[in-house]
């Protein structure tokens, strides 16, 4: 990956086309986690790989940094201005089965059915900041443990695990809140 | 973990899709030089600018350097408005000190 890496930075169509087939699974779960529900995926990996070339000559491999790090935090601002630039409002309204969905989230109950559990989770996640959004579809919804979130974020083990706990916590503020107001 | 956290870790399981959809993997080729063709006018803006940024700091250095000194003197003002070397014959206001041990 390396010599890829080297050959790429001096115009190497192939070898930069390897890095492109390596690296797209790693970038669409970044991409997936950080963009809200309904936007293209592909688009935003296609970005991501753009400003991967544009900036490769300023990577610089050290012992600690590994190329997936770097790439990693890369994406996650590729998205962050992807989502800026969207200016994704949270949906003000909930159907019925997601209104049960809510209900069963904050007062306890049955379990809800699928459709409604897709649209409560998408519409609160939308709700967050992209940064907690990402951490927890990673954990949460896709199941990564601490390790793998924290090479896929581009931070530390431990700041996932802070990200993650402050992150439910305003989970449950606002579902709490769409809970007040009536929405369910 | 809180009774919510439980709940809404159950609640994500359920709406997670077991597989999301494939991404298609993009030409790198075309990538790579899409993306220093994204990079050429910012070198080409540089290359222009670091000149004349210099031309512009030489001329500045030289504007500033070539201008005449103030010919107006400070002059400092004791209360009431009146000038210091005006001021200065009059001893009452130099203050005394005392020479005496206590």
């Amino acid at each position: 990956m390396r010599a890829d890496i080297v050959t790429a930075r001096q115009g190497d169509g192939a070898a930069a086309h390897r890095l492109v087939e390596r690296f797209t699974p790693f970038v669409a779960a970044i991409v997936r986690a950080h963009l809200p529900h309904g936007t293209s995926v592909d688009d935003q990996v296609q970005e991501a790989f753009l400003r991967m070339f544009a900036g490769l000559h300023s990577y610089v491999p050290l012992p600690g940094r590994p190329f997936s790090s770097w790439l990693a935090r890369l994406t996650v601002n590729c998205c962050r201005d992807a989502h800026r630039a969207a200016a994704v409002r949270p949906r003000l309204t909930l159907g019925p089965a997601a209104q049960v969905a809510l209900l069963s989230l904050v007062d306890g109950g049955p379990d809800e059915d699928a459709a409604g559990a897709r649209e409560l989770v998408a519409a609160l996640l939308d709700a967050l900041s992209p940064d907690d959004r990402a951490v927890l579809t990673l954990v949460d919804l896709r199941g990564f443990g601490t390790a793998e979130a924290a090479r896929h974020l581009g931070i530390s083990r431990i700041a996932v695990k802070v990200r993650t706990f402050r992150a439910r916590r305003r989970l449950r503020a606002i579902a709490m809140e769409w809970r007040k107001d009536g929405r369910a | 973990m809180s009774v919510f956290d439980t709940r809404w870790r159950r609640l994500a399981a359920r709406a997670t899709p077991s597989e999301p959809a494939p991404v298609a993997t993009p030409d790198g080729a075309d990538l790579l030089a899409r993306a220093s063709a994204r990079r050429q006018p910012v070198y080409a803006l540089a290359w222009w600018a670091i000149p004349l940024a210099a031309a512009a700091i030489a001329l500045a250095v030289g504007v500033l350097s070539s201008a005449p000194e103030p010919q107006v003197r400070p002059t400092f003002t004791l209360g009431g408005g009146r000038g210091l070397l005006e001021a200065w014959p009059n001893t009452s206001l130099i203050p005394q000190i005392s020479m005496e041990r206590p």
